[in-house]
């Protein structure tokens, strides 16, 4: 596989030489504006289809791209809350300037005109054949959201547990391991080498551009792990002008309203900073970031202390060619919380998890490099590297000074997209992966391979259908154990109505290959013995989704999804017979249900609401239970009330109880009170206001986070946040 | 974008609108909602250590109380809920550790058999045993029953634990 791989590296660059370099070229200037007031429009993404340039526009609405090859092309502009706009025919000649005066049609709705995760390309959202989510910049602003894990609470179909992300009852909890979300970011795998999970802390939520979120099984695109879904983070790019941007936030969380479960008269803090700055220089464009975050935490010894930093450097090399590198590094220490002494501690630990904690750092190095070998045909070469390491210092029956790991988790893909036709693009792929894992005590030392080919035909069908059939091969070797593979295939069909309707259809195999942690864990937690399973097969998965969405008037749109995902060999940690706890291919399930999502948009669009409902069955079909740790029914309603300068919004989530949960960890009494659990209402509110002081815009914002002091749990015996204060203060110059 | 303008229909919608996201007025989980179940009744005492054994074979070590003298399959009456323990006690080394044991909701009354018990190995079913046993008035031939009354945590439940030389258990 390795030297497929590079024998076709070669092979692109040598193409890559023999097309001929434009001397100079042209340039293409002009302005966006909103079509129905005429107002200026920033941040609209402005590409030249066929090549790499690009460009996005500045705050009075202009936009240049530079060095644009001679000859007609088409120029692809999009922007939140707007239709997106293809304009064939822009002519560059020589060296000339085109001046060009474009306009876009406001959509009723803030929705993400272009997509690129569910087909590997960029698509416009209305041709997806699949159920998509998305959540843009604005909407991590407005939340404030720290962690990219906190931004997905509000996506419809998604809930979150503990950390541990779920699409669709996908996932139960796995303390974290062997995630069945795959996470992304700008198109690779960001998961760690050793326990197989997302570590959502390394990425901060301010240097990302938008999520796109695409459920159900995903594998034939993206190989192991996809198989509840993906989230692909797409980060945010330089802009032509230089930016600097700072951002401070503080708050602090309420104590218990209960003397019992007061376990401290101190107020409890949290607060970050955030700088960040971008330019273009000559053909060169740079982001780089720090955030500094600490937080005492609302319960005792669940304190966290976080550095984060990232730095971005890209090259336009030529019209047709760019390249770029990436770095991002994440340094953490926390206290370890691993379940409540009691119920009547809800808020404090065992005493033997008091003097513990965790110390870690992560980075990911990333690069990348695109070349339009011909208008029709590019190709993409991409790489990432992410390490993790992490001390702690919990005593286990195994090493009583406590647990240490290294891990690297290295991908490449090497991708041709051949545009047949504008209605036929061939996609073609290879993968290749590394993971190696070194921790003595607690995982073992063991080394990971895998490879893979993928290929998807997508082709417009004469009239307003379109067509998807794809499918990929995957084949990993972790340590000594027999190699697994797997062949996933994915079909899906989209039908445009002519009265702004879709009916969309995605059917999809996926598989999840267990992790190290998994197949090796020999540890001890809170009493219970974890010991390794090298028996462990991958587990598989079936996913149907029949969907369709509907613009009823400027001021409603909706969208309904029945989904059903069948699942095989889920592996999911439980006491085996001889009394210990094993991760077992013990479940086979199946989980269908449908999801609705209304958007409303009121007064020019100044009140926008989203209401989703999601309901689930998630049945255990070899017991007939329901699953662990699976709510039936999501809702969720979040409106903001936009009246410049002020913003107000408020959300809401509800989760009906979760039926069941991990039960001998409370009849053996090793989380006692673990079954305490109650349905969850949470309502967060947020007041904002963009304001100035001597030409310097500002924002700030004051959320207040579960603002009635509902006191639940996501996972048992661990207490979720009680009601948070937070002023968030940002400016960008 | 458009500035806003206020009218009453626009504050009514979003009213409406935010009024449809707060039903939820209730405190979720409480104290209370535990001690829902009853007033907590139970026992509590002094247990007295002797002979410890090396670390890594005190894996757990609880006070656990029978409602019924169990027969051989202990665990059984643990998860049938006719038994109820401790959180881990934690005395290595220790010359004595006072505990306290609560067993509501099991009806009060009676409980047969109380003992500490000490998990040598990794398996949470099987590898315990009994280390020391409650007995009533100084008569060490038998276990000593409990009488714990309806209201309140009876004190003096004192057990003495010596590792060399277990009681010989149900």
């Amino acid at each position: 596989m390795s030297r497929l791989l590079l024998t076709s590296v070669v092979s692109l660059l040598l193409i890559a030489e023999l097309r001929s370099q434009p001397d100079g070229g042209g340039v293409i200037a002009g302005t966006i504006a909103s079509r129905e007031s005429g107002e200026m429009l920033a941040g609209a993404t402005i590409v030249l289809e066929g090549t790499v340039l690009g460009t996005s526009s500045s705050a009075e609405g202009g936009f240049i791209i530079r060095d644009a090859p001679a000859g007609s092309h088409t120029l692809l502009v999009s922007l939140v809350g707007f239709h997106a706009r293809r304009l064939p025919g822009v002519m560059v000649r020589g060296a000339d300037t085109t001046h060009l005066t474009i306009d876009l049609e406001p959509a009723p709705f803030q929705t993400q005109p272009v997509i690129v995760t569910a087909s590997r390309h960029e698509e416009v959202a209305e041709d997806i054949p699949a159920s998509v989510s998305i959540v843009d910049d604005r909407l991590l602003a407005y939340r404030n959201a720290i962690t990219v894990d906190d931004a997905l609470r509000y996506v419809p179909g998604v809930y979150v547990t503990q950390s541990q992300v779920n699409i669709r009852g996908s996932a139960g909890y796995s303390f974290g391991v062997g995630t069945r979300v795959l996470m992304l970011v700008d198109g690779l795998p960001f998961i760690s080498g050793d326990t197989g999970e997302i570590i959502w802390e390394s990425l901060p939520a301010t240097q990302i551009d938008r999520i796109e979120v695409v459920k159900g099984a995903a594998s034939a695109l993206y190989g192991s792990s996809a198989l509840g879904g993906v989230v692909n983070i797409i980060t945010k790019s330089a802009s032509e002008t230089p930016e600097t941007g700072l951002r401070l936030y503080g708050g602090m969380y309420d104590l218990p309203k209960y003397q019992t479960w007061k376990w401290t008269d101190e107020m409890r803090f949290f607060s970050g900073v955030h700088v960040s700055y971008a330019r273009r220089i000559g053909d060169f464009n740079l982001a780089t970031a720090l955030d500094r975050s600490q937080n005492d935490g609302y319960r005792q010894n669940d304190y966290r202390k976080r550095w984060n930093g990232s730095a971005r450097l890209g090259l336009t090399i030529s019209p047709y060619q760019s390249a770029g590198v990436s770095f991002s590094i994440l340094e953490q220490r926390r206290g370890n919380f691993l379940y409540w002494r009691d119920f009547d501690h809800a808020f404090q630990p065992k005493a033997d998890q008091l003097a513990q904690s965790v110390y870690s750092v992560r980075w990911n190095l990333s690069g990348g490099y695109r070349n339009f070998l011909s208008d029709q045909f590019l190709c993409s070469a991409r790489f990432s590297w992410f390490r993790s390491r992490w001390d702690d210092n919990i005593p286990s029956q195994y090493d009583s000074a406590g647990s240490n790991s290294r891990s690297d988790n290295v991908t490449g893909e090497l991708q041709g997209d051949y545009r047949l036709s504008p209605n036929h693009t061939l996609i073609v792929g290879f993968a290749g992966s590394l993971e190696n894992v070194d921790a003595d005590t607690i995982f073992g030392r063991h080394t990971g391979r895998g490879g893979a080919v993928y290929l998807q035909d997508e082709i417009g069908l004469p009239g307003p259908m379109r067509f998807a059939l794809g499918g990929r091969f995957d084949y990993q070797q972790l340590g000594g154990l027999e190699p697994v593979s797997q062949f996933n295939p994915k079909l899906g069909l989209v039908y445009r109505l002519p009265d702004s309707s879709a009916v969309r259809f995605s059917a999809g195999r996926g598989f999840r290959a267990p992790s190290v942690a998994e197949v090796f864990t020999t540890s001890t937690a809170g009493g219970v013995v974890i010991l390794p399973n090298p028996d462990l097969k991958p587990e598989r998965s079936w996913s149907l989704d029949l969907g369709g969405s509907h613009t009823f008037n400027p001021c409603v749109h909706g969208d309904i999804s029945i989904f059903r995902n069948e699942f095989w060999d889920l592996i999911e940690p439980a006491f085996g017979n001889d009394g210990v706890v094993h991760f077992q291919n013990i479940t086979r399930a199946l989980i269908y249900g449908s999801e609705l999502t209304l958007n409303l948009s009121l007064f020019n669009g100044n009140v926008q609401s989203q209401v989703s409902y999601t309901y689930m069955v998630p049945r255990d079909v070899t017991t007939g239970d329901i699953l662990k740790y699976r709510p039936r029914n999501l809702l969720y309603v979040s409106t903001q009330l936009d009246g410049h300068p002020f913003r107000l919004g408020v959300d809401l989530r509800i989760l009906s109880r979760t039926e069941q949960i991990d039960d001998d960890f409370v009849t053996l009494g090793i989380i006692p009170q673990g079954d305490q659990r109650v349905p969850i209402y949470v309502a967060d509110l947020r007041i904002g206001a963009d304001w100035a002081i001597g030409g310097l815009p500002m924002t700030s914002a004051l959320h207040i986070n579960n603002l009635f002091q509902y006191y639940y749990v996501e996972l048992i015996g661990n207490m979720a946040p009680t009601r948070n204060f937070v002023f968030t203060l940002e400016t960008r110059i | 974008m458009p500035r806003l303008r206020l009218s009453s229909a626009f504050v009514k919608a979003f009213l409406l609108l935010s009024l449809f996201q707060y039903p939820a007025c209730d405190q979720g989980l409480s104290p209370e909602s535990a001690a829902k179940l009853g007033p907590a009744y139970g026992i509590s005492g002094t247990i007295y250590f002797t002979n410890w054994p090396p670390t890594d074979s005190v894996v757990d070590l609880r006070v656990v109380s029978f409602k019924n003298f169990p027969s051989q399959d202990i665990l059984d009456e643990v998860l049938q809920g006719r038994a109820r323990y401790t959180e881990t006690l934690q005395p290595y080394g220790a010359d004595s550790i006072h505990y306290k044991l609560v067993l509501s909701p099991i009806p009060p009354g009676a409980f047969a058999y109380t003992v500490v018990a000490q998990r040598f190995g990794p398996n949470v079913r099987a590898d315990w045993k009994a280390v020391g046993e409650y007995y009533a008035n100084g008569d060490t031939s038998r276990p000593g029953p409990i009488i714990v009354p309806a209201d309140s945590i009876l004190p003096g439940i004192d057990i003495r634990v010596d590792f060399r030389r277990p009681p010989r258990g149900p």
